[in-house]
């Protein structure tokens, strides 16, 4: 008679812990699809909070659920974790989300000049190619114009960043890239050719 | 039942002199070249002699669509209109325009693969083609009037989904700079004339049939599903223009959904979104090239995409701008893609509020409404540079009459005032003064007669002319030495996007250079661009391999500006494509089992033939100097940078020579003259073709 | 309440009122059919009963396609995976989901030039879909065959090909002129909702086409054509058992 209570009462706590990790799992998800890393305050918040669930076995809900985080880490093939500006970890799927989007949302939590500088360094080495100024007023960046200029004009000061140059394509657009990857004139024609030339020639 | 799936069967052939209409069986005949350009060089070289000029009644011009037009597989609403083209200069050659729309899949569905037309009508007429019943009317009042109104009012007879290619007044009126039209926005360059010359109005066409599909239904979808998984955006570009959460990458392509960017002249409006390339069911919202070519300003003035028959990309963008109602007095509506949206505002160096504004948009929506009703040619744009040129350097006001010259609002031309195009447009449409034919007969006439050198326009390079009356297309400027390659081969600008669509795809070069050694044997045949190496044979088999595939598209009826895919947007798949798509899709529609080399062999027969018709009718073997010429402007770099340097364009003669003796190589033909001896020919299957060319002396 | 005994319940009614004494309203007969899991189609039996008693209450269907035309970019992929992926042919005439016919000109057709909708109008792209129709449903009352009937689970009005005779009296029934002919085999048909995974609602790029639970769409769709079919006199007697005052 107890065997059978235990073996229930275990039945029911498997099958609350399986229901949070896949409602964690799916928030991930969600908010990756959405272009969001998730914090891991943000999941108790919304198992605790939103869902009004407490943790198996009683407990702080940042306790229980941070058990539940971890299993569910295991369990889920596409979930990811990447340490975020903070040291904290930060949470995605990688079904939706490319660890490329991902790191560059981390970066987007610190200095937005350090933001700006590795990823026009990236670009003007990977594809090869100069990177338009206004990208990094759209998203995901959304930097104001304030604090480009500011950027940029602190990118001129230090030591560390000179390698960040400009260049203005025909119609006026400025492009920026890194003199460690991308020689001036070879930047200055990639931008033309991406600015320019592309919709020129169809 | 027929033997064979995917074709309709049927060969069209309308002899306007005669009246006589009959048909041909298309397997019978023409399986060998599978369709479009395959059947219209085959018909020129066996019924269209040597000399015939393109406004001769003896002229052909040959509507063809392919096995996979008008079946789902994705990108196949292409026809191709191959006749002797009249901008051809010196002298005429075969020459193919293509259109899109819904003119390809309603030829099939009316039982027909192709309609051939020759002779001369002595009255205009139009073509009405219903259901396997072909009838030639009288098209008297619908002879002077626009594309649309003769569009709408053969819709008016045969039904509301009725397909209509029409010539507006250029055709009518011979200018050769002029276009055959289908479904509102979907032109065919440089072939408008030859219908005019044929008093053929139109050909209007409604079919209630089916294309048969051979295979099992079932493993159909599976094919077309798994094609549909590998679609790109536009022009196959696989990476999006911005970073979005799924992308590992993102570069400048033609892919600009993003959240937040939004066809803003819906209703209600529509945001295109995160496309995830997983989610086949918002492929169409990818591309927006109203955007892409008219910048920003266009977001809010788009409704949405359209484009061809069952293909999911829109290419073509329908814009509503409610200003160019007032200002113009033309419908705020109008749609096109890429040239024909560019129509407009090429004619202009600058407008006041910049490249990219409002005057640019509205010169784009003037021009459009005027071109596609005209049906005038822009032949990529060419008319414009050279109209701006022309001008600027005052060569228009010293070759046309005083009077004419004032004639023109030549302040409102310098001012950017879109309103100037009213008064350029339909002249060159109607022939009206000098400077207005002039502009109409093509770079190359218009050079000989104005006594102006064609070897300076070549060496002008923001000129971007080529030879022979016509401009580079995709060439040095991203794909180096293959682009050279392939713009040498054809007799118009070449309308090869084979290479173009890989190098422009947005992927790392690193990624493409693997991928370029799956597909062309080595990592060498792709440079990135403007960062050019030496030629190596890898480069010369990409050559080849993207010319055999236009003429493959060509033929069985797919997009070259979509196909070959082989780049996809998945990461799983290491980016990589499918090269066998082709091959698929055709043995599975058809039922006749080809493989991926099989078909490829069909392509190079249809290359090959379109080289024997030029060599046939220029009358000479020296191809690789009076043929497959290259400008002065690919070796030239304006700064004077080294070649093989990061930063420059330019190409080295001597590397270029290599160029074409590697490229002559692997397609097997001499290599001093550039023709195909008689074994190539023969290889092939177009032994008799080589005989014919033996007993005049033009094999090397 | 277990199924059994609620299939019991149904039994009767019908018993009850095909025996002509009780009024049997349609709302009745309506909210039975909605909640009911089992349904009329355990009754047909007793409803098909042989010639001289034609079937003209069909169960309702328990899904329909809606389209949005402001989102249709007129890519006619909807009609070509309909025939394709069911028919083994491409013929967009017999399409069961029609845009072709909308796509130039608006519905008005030809005759309002550039000043309608579709391409050369206005640009809005309009999709005909078939509303799956509660009773009446035309198209089966038109059928003098019965050849059009509902086929659970989804309950789709589709074409019974083996008893369509090709008399096209259907095409004339359909006052949204939905109704499809495959000329190549001479029979009439229609949209099956695919079994309840529409190819059109998967194939289409744009997210136009949404399948969803019914509901009835045939007062908020203007009809196309005044409808010339006549119902068959077995039929009309049918309709007269549950209309009669």
């Amino acid at each position: 008679m107890d065997q059978e209570k235990t073996n229930e009462g275990n039945k029911e706590t498997q099958e609350r812990e399986a229901l949070y990790q896949s409602m964690a799992a799916d928030l991930i998800r969600e908010n990756s699809k959405a272009g969001k890393l998730v914090l891991p305050e943000e999941i108790v918040h919304a198992l605790h909070t939103k869902h009004g669930l407490t943790p198996v076995g009683g407990g702080a809900p940042d306790g229980g659920f941070s058990m539940i985080l971890q299993e569910t880490m295991k369990q889920q093939g596409d979930l990811r974790e990447i340490p975020g500006h903070d040291g904290l970890p930060r949470y995605y799927s990688e079904q939706y989300m490319s660890v490329a989007y991902a790191r560059l949302l981390v970066q987007k939590e610190g200095d937005p000049l350090v933001l700006i500088a590795e990823t026009v360094r990236e670009n003007s080495k990977v594809y090869p190619r100069p990177i338009s100024r206004d990208t990094f007023k759209n998203e995901p960046f959304a930097l104001t114009e304030e604090e480009m200029v500011t950027c940029l004009e602190k990118m001129k000061a230090g030591d560390q960043y000179n390698d960040i140059a400009q260049t203005m394509t025909s119609e006026g657009i400025v492009y920026l890239y890194s003199t460690l990857h991308l020689d001036p004139d070879y930047a200055s024609m990639l931008a033309e050719w991406l600015d320019v030339g592309q919709y020129r020639n169809p | 039942m027929a033997k064979f799936g995917g074709w309709a069967g049927k060969v069209l052939r309308v002899n306007l002199s005669s009246g006589r209409i009959w048909t041909e069986d298309t397997v019978e005949h023409y399986r060998d070249v599978l369709g479009g350009t395959g059947i219209g060089y085959k018909v020129l070289w066996n019924e269209v002699a040597a000399g015939t000029k393109p406004f001769d009644p003896a002229n052909k011009i040959i509507f063809g669509v392919g096995p996979l037009a008008g079946t789902g597989a994705p990108c196949n609403g292409r026809t191709a209109i191959t006749t002797l083209f009249p901008t051809c200069w010196p002298k005429p050659l075969v020459g193919t325009g293509h259109m899109g729309g819904q003119f390809a899949a309603e030829l099939k569905y009316a039982g027909f693969d192709a309609v051939i037309v020759e002779g001369k009508a002595d009255h205009p007429v139009w073509l009405s083609i219903v259901d396997k019943k072909a009838e030639i009317k009288d098209a008297r009042r619908l002879w002077g009037q626009g594309i649309r109104r003769a569009t709408i009012e053969i819709s008016q007879e045969l039904g509301p989904d009725a397909a209509v290619a029409a010539i507006g007044q250029a055709g009518e009126n011979l200018v050769p700079m002029s276009v055959i039209m289908n479904s509102y926005s979907h032109s065919a360059g440089g072939v408008g004339a030859v219908m005019g010359s044929k008093n053929l109005k139109a050909i209007g066409v409604r079919g209630t049939g089916s294309v048969r599909i051979a295979g099992k239904k079932e493993a159909w979808e599976k094919l077309v599903k798994y094609h549909l998984s590998l679609l790109g955006a536009n022009n196959q570009h696989v990476v999006p223009s911005t970073p979005q959460p799924w992308a590992e990458y993102s570069s400048p392509t033609r892919w600009v959904a993003s959240k937040g960017r939004k066809w803003g002249a819906s209703n209600p409006v529509i945001d295109t979104g995160t496309c995830d390339p997983h989610d086949l069911n918002r492929i169409a919202y990818r591309t927006t090239n109203s955007a892409y070519y008219l910048g920003d300003i266009a977001w809010q003035y788009t409704v949405r995409g359209n484009g061809c028959t069952g293909c999911p990309i829109r290419c073509h963008t329908l814009l509503k701008v409610p200003a160019v109602s007032a200002k113009y007095g033309i419908p705020e509506t109008g749609m096109n893609t890429c040239g024909g949206l560019n129509f407009g505002r090429s004619f202009f160096k600058k407008f006041p509020d910049g490249p990219r504004g409002q005057g640019n948009l509205e010169a784009c929506m003037v021009g459009m409404h005027m071109a596609d009703d005209y049906g005038i040619w822009c032949n990529y744009s060419q008319l414009q540079r050279d109209f701006i040129k022309l001008y600027y350097d005052g060569t228009i006001k010293s070759k046309i009459p005083e009077k004419e010259f004032k004639s023109y609002s030549w302040d409102k031309y310098e001012g950017g005032d879109p309103a100037f195009l009213f008064e350029l447009l339909p002249r060159i449409a109607m022939k009206d003064g000098e400077l207005a034919t002039a502009l109409g007969q093509g770079t190359g006439y218009l050079l000989e007669k104005w006594g102006l050198s064609e070897e300076q326009w070549g060496e002008d390079k923001d000129l971007l002319y080529w030879k022979m009356g016509h401009p580079k297309h995709h060439s040095n400027e991203e794909v180096g030495q293959c682009g050279v390659i392939i713009n040498t081969q054809y007799n118009r600008d070449v309308q090869c996007h084979s290479h173009t669509k890989f190098t422009r795809n947005g992927l790392p070069i690193d990624v493409q250079k693997r991928l370029a050694a799956d597909i062309w044997g080595t990592p060498d045949a792709v440079d990135a661009m403007g960062a050019y190496t030496p030629m190596n044979m890898g480069k010369a088999q990409m050559a080849k391999w993207s010319l055999i595939r236009k003429e493959l598209h060509d033929s069985l009826s797919l997009c070259n500006w979509m196909g070959p895919w082989v780049a996809s947007p998945l990461k799983e798949r290491g980016y990589r494509g499918d090269d066998s798509l082709e091959s698929m899709l055709y043995t599975l529609a058809t039922g006749d089992k080809k493989s991926r080399e099989e078909l490829d062999l069909v392509g190079e027969r249809i290359l090959l033939l379109h080289r024997a018709l030029t060599i046939r009718d220029m009358g000479t073997k020296e191809m690789r100097t009076q043929h497959d010429i290259i400008p002065e402007w690919v070796y030239h770099d304006p700064n004077n940078k080294p070649v093989y340097t990061k930063g420059t364009i330019h190409l080295d003669r001597d590397d270029m020579k290599l160029a074409m003796d590697m490229y002559y190589e692997m397609m097997g033909w001499d290599k001093a003259t550039g023709a195909p001896p008689a074994e190539a020919y023969k290889k092939l299957g177009l032994a008799k073709v080589g005989e014919e060319l033996g007993k005049k002396n033009l094999l090397p | 309440m277990d199924n059994n005994k609620e299939q019991q319940e149904i039994f009767q009614l019908f018993l009850d009122s095909t025996e002509l004494n009780n009024l049997f309203s349609r709302r009745q007969f309506l909210k039975l059919s909605g909640i009911s899991i089992v349904g009329i189609s355990a009754l047909s039996p007793l409803l098909a009963r042989a010639a001289t008693s034609p079937l003209i209450i069909l169960e309702q269907a328990k899904g329909v396609i809606i389209a949005d035309p402001t989102k249709c970019v007129a890519c006619r992929r909807c009609e070509l995976a309909c025939t394709e992926f069911n028919d083994g042919k491409a013929k967009p005439s017999m399409a069961r989901i029609k845009v072709a016919r909308n796509m130039n000109f608006g519905p008005k057709g030809a005759y309002a030039g550039q000043n309608g909708e579709g391409n050369w109008g206005k640009g809005l792209i309009v999709q005909d879909l078939c509303k799956q129709c509660p009773h009446p449903v035309p198209c089966a009352d038109a059928c003098p065959n019965d050849a059009i009937v509902a086929i659970p689970p989804i309950n789709a009005r589709v074409v019974d090909a083996k008893k369509c005779v090709g008399c096209r009296m259907c095409q004339n029934a359909c006052p949204w002129e939905m109704m499809s002919f495959d000329t190549d085999t001479s029979k009439a048909t229609k949209c099956t909702l695919c079994n309840g995974k529409p190819k059109c609602v998967e194939a289409c790029p744009a997210e136009a086409l949404t399948y969803t639970s019914w509901r009835d769409l045939t007062d908020k769709v203007p009809v196309r054509i005044s409808p010339v079919a006549m119902i068959p006199a077995e039929k009309a007697t049918m309709c007269y058992e549950c209309h009669k005052k």
